[in-house]
């Protein structure tokens, strides 16, 4: 074979090569085919889009955001396209019109906002002119007190569950919604609210008093949508719906209300009435009964402050650096005790009476103490210290 | 009542100075949220996603788990802490009754396997997300956001955070294998195509160097040639000929060597040229006023393609060149033949090469009998010296018969010789 025919051999393979890998690259690029497309193919039904005829003199996109229940248009909202502010929707029609040359070339998505309202964003079949229909869902997320911007206090959520639990029966009870409606569970939600969170300073120890501005670093809101609820009995800390999560983002302890704890109590110990899930950042939540004031106050110091129980029984202990009420260790405890000027033979094992076993945890607090006694008591010095530790990071 | 004055400023002040305590609108509050899935002991990023929305506080919570926001350059923004997710503590009743006098039994919900999440706020600085086990130091999951930062500004590209991005944080649009894969084969099929072409297909600008010591001849042989679309070059002797020849990268495909130049002669070059390897095969076609002798005849008719005997005329110096080239043409592409067919190259080679000099023999032969006579006057030198080319020239022609019969099945028609 001469150097000609290798040549001549050389090129068709590369030929055949280049050949093959175009068509591989064509099957990639088009997986269903090149007939998937269909030309003409206009907006799905049921469309926000109306695509109308293009103006003779001035091409426009008119964008106007209804309410979805009510269909009454809806003004001031903020329209944005492609994450750029572009206006307001007008309060006579809740319309926004844009000449195309505000337009960018391609516009990938339009975004609505409205206080009270959930965001609504249009990622398909968006056009550069014509017009488009919004309908925006009212929230489910309702304020009760607002002190200031989300980020700069602790947002508490209150969600309805719409389950609780018989324990004279020892069985889960599931309703059809919440008893009363959203007019109880915010009644509920503010009733709670007084009783717990408000309460909290009263029951604190003098020698660390809380700043003098406690409530106002906390937001509270209530979750109501007639459809969603958390189901309190699913587990120890129960369930909440994803639905909830996607719009309660700035959630520091989200609170499953449920209804009440029905039934007397006999026998071995039953289903948790309070139970706090970690679950991760903006996800912690506890559950308690709508109706039980006196856990309530000890389920925030688990929940909001970090407060470990100091009572004997199945639960979890921990040292809780820092400013623990809980240590793990009586020479640490002592220790603890001699920074802060506390007295240190304060210092005590966790212990049940009667028969008398120990767990290898101290504690300080003098009783009665809440995190010890769950239903009564006051909170001690350890744990003052942390409620006023957590609340100085706000 | 001067003293009412200034309280009276200073509460005006006051008032003016106090922080501002509205809700700030922010339209452009962005939010992370990592969803991570532990099990028996290892946490793994289920997903991440970045999106409009309020995040919570970054320093509520204190726990076990420190997470560390971090830059592109991987260096500390902030941090915050976090209880452990598997562990769920609850408090249920030990006894009947309820409030004071009732007292509580723990109630721990431990999984070594679930997921949990956390919702970070965005800021445009930020790249990584670290979680770390302060208990034992152990890094339990580092999250690299940029698949979601290139979501997002895909999804919100003139958002105002996105647009103060640096510029090479910008990402590089990769185009799908799909495309890299068609480009790739469009280039290969080009190169492919052009090669080809350029080897194969691409009739090249015969090259013809004139050698003549005559300037008004070397400047006529040059006009002629290039009105016919050759590339004619020219040397003014033998001696400059052979320098020319050395000092090229691309040899002439034809030299029109003439034979009486000083001090160096047509004979003298031409046997200089065929004694260097790399000039060997150019062809050679000598040109001359002067008829060339028996003893050139038989010297050189061996090295030279054909002979011209000036004056020459436009259309038989063509009709030269073109046999000259057609001829070099037919014999390689015999040569590709036969060696496809499986006959050796040599025996094609002394094929091509007899083909040649029994047909310049030939011509010599025609032009030494118009010159010197036929045979039939008296025997002289000149006429044995004839005799004896003949007799060679019958000799080659009885060789050239048995090779043709031997290469019939792949050879050429030969060209119809010129007259």
């Amino acid at each position: 074979m001469d150097s000609r025919q290798r040549l001549r051999i050389l090129f068709l393979a590369l030929f055949g090569s280049g050949m093959v890998l175009a068509v591989s690259g064509i099957f990639l690029m088009y997986p269903a085919g090149l007939s998937g497309y269909t030309p003409g193919s206009g907006p799905a039904p049921g469309s926000d889009i109306r695509q109308a005829a293009p103006l003779e003199q001035e091409r426009t996109l008119r964008i106007q955001v209804s309410d979805c229940e009510d269909l009454t248009p809806l003004g001031d909202v903020t329209l944005f396209i492609n994450g750029k502010a572009m206006g307001t929707t007008s309060p006579e029609d809740g319309v926004l019109t844009l000449p195309s040359d505000r337009l960018p070339e391609q516009i990938v998505t339009i975004r609505a906002v409205k206080s009270g309202y959930q965001e609504r964003i249009l990622r398909d079949n968006l056009t550069r002119e014509g017009e488009i229909e919004l309908y925006a869902e009212p929230s489910g997320i309702v304020p009760v007190t607002v002190n200031g911007p989300p980020e700069s206090r602790i947002d508490v959520f209150f969600i309805p569950s719409n389950t609780s639990f018989n324990s004279s029966l020892g069985k889960k009870v599931t309703l059809s919604g919440y008893p009363g409606g959203e007019e109880q569970f915010a009644a509920d939600v503010s009733r709670f609210i007084n009783n717990s969170f408000e309460k909290i300073p009263g029951i604190t120890s003098p020698a660390y008093p809380l700043p003098a501005d406690y409530l106002d670093k906390f937001n509270f809101y209530y979750y109501w949508d007639h459809e969603t609820f958390a189901d309190a009995f699913d587990g120890c800390a129960g369930k909440i719906p994803d639905t909830y999560w996607a719009e309660a983002t700035s959630a520091d302890v989200t609170i499953i209300l449920y209804p009440t704890y029905y039934g007397q109590y006999t026998g071995a110990p039953d289903e948790p009435r309070g139970c706090t899930n970690p679950n991760g950042l903006g996800h912690v939540y506890l559950k308690i009964a709508a109706d039980d004031r006196y856990l309530a106050i000890h389920e925030l110091g688990h929940a909001v402050y970090g407060l470990m129980d100091t009572y004997y029984g199945n639960t979890f202990y921990a040292e809780n650096s820092p400013d623990p009420n809980v240590w793990s260790s009586e020479e640490s405890c002592r220790a603890t005790a001699r920074t802060n000027g506390w007295n240190p033979d304060g210092c005590r094992q966790i212990a049940q009476e009667n028969p008398l076993a120990y767990k290898s945890f101290w504690r300080w607090d003098m009783d009665p103490d809440i995190m010890h006694d769950g239903y009564y008591g006051r909170f001690g010095n350890a744990s003052t210290k942390r409620i006023v530790n957590i609340l100085g990071r706000i | 009542m001067r003293l009412i004055i200034v309280a009276g400023i200073f509460l005006a002040l006051a008032v003016l100075l106090s922080p501002v305590t509205a809700v700030p609108e922010n339209p452009y509050q962005k939010i992370v949220t990592i969803t991570l899935a532990y099990d028996h002991g290892v946490t793994r990023e289920v997903s991440s996603e970045i999106r409009y929305g309020s995040a919570p506080s970054l320093n509520f919570q204190s726990g076990t788990i420190l997470g560390t926001l971090r830059d592109n350059q991987n260096n500390p923004i902030s941090g915050f802490s976090l209880r452990d997710p598997r562990i769920q503590t609850g408090d249920a009743p030990l006894n009947s009754g309820s409030g004071a006098g009732q007292s509580l039994a723990g109630y721990t919900e431990y999984s070594e396997e679930g997921v949990f999440t956390l919702t970070l706020p965005y800021t445009p600085d930020l790249r990584y997300v670290d979680l770390t086990d302060s208990s034992s130091g152990t890094p339990l999951v580092s999250i690299d956001l940029s698949p979601a930062i290139r979501e997002f500004r895909n999804q919100y590209p003139e958002d105002p955070d996105i647009l103060a991005l640096p510029v090479q944080e910008s990402p590089v649009p990769v185009p799908i294998p799909g495309q890299l894969l068609l480009l790739a084969g469009i280039g290969i099929i080009s190169c492919a195509g052009i090669g080809y072409y350029a080897v194969f297909l691409r009739r090249r600008q015969v090259q013809i160097l004139i050698v003549d010591d005559e300037k008004d001849i070397r400047e006529l042989f040059s006009l002629l040639l290039t009105q016919k679309g050759y590339l004619a070059t020219s040397a003014g002797s033998g001696e400059a000929c052979l320098a020319l020849l050395k000092n090229r990268k691309r040899q002439p495909d034809l030299i029109l060597l003439d034979i009486m130049m000083d001090p160096m002669d047509g004979w003298t070059t031409l046997e200089e040229i065929k004694k260097d390897p790399a000039l060997r095969k150019i062809p050679v076609l000598m040109l001359t006023a002067m008829q060339p002798t028996p003893a050139d005849a038989q010297r050189y008719g061996v090295c030279i393609e054909d002979y011209i005997l000036k004056p020459v005329k436009p259309r038989e110096l063509y009709s030269a060149i073109e046999y000259v080239l057609m001829r070099r043409e037919l014999i390689e592409r015999d040569i590709r033949r036969a060696s496809r067919a499986g006959y050796e190259r040599d025996l094609v080679c002394e094929y091509a090469r007899l083909t040649r000099r029994v047909e310049v023999e030939k011509k010599l032969m025609g032009i030494l009998q118009s010159s010197y006579g036929t045979r039939n006057g008296a025997r002289n030198d000149v006429s044995v010296t004839l005799d004896e080319i003949a007799q060679e020239i019958r000799s080659r022609e009885e060789t050239l018969k048995k090779l043709q019969s031997q290469l019939s099945p792949v050879l050429t028609p030969a060209p119809v010789i010129r007259t």
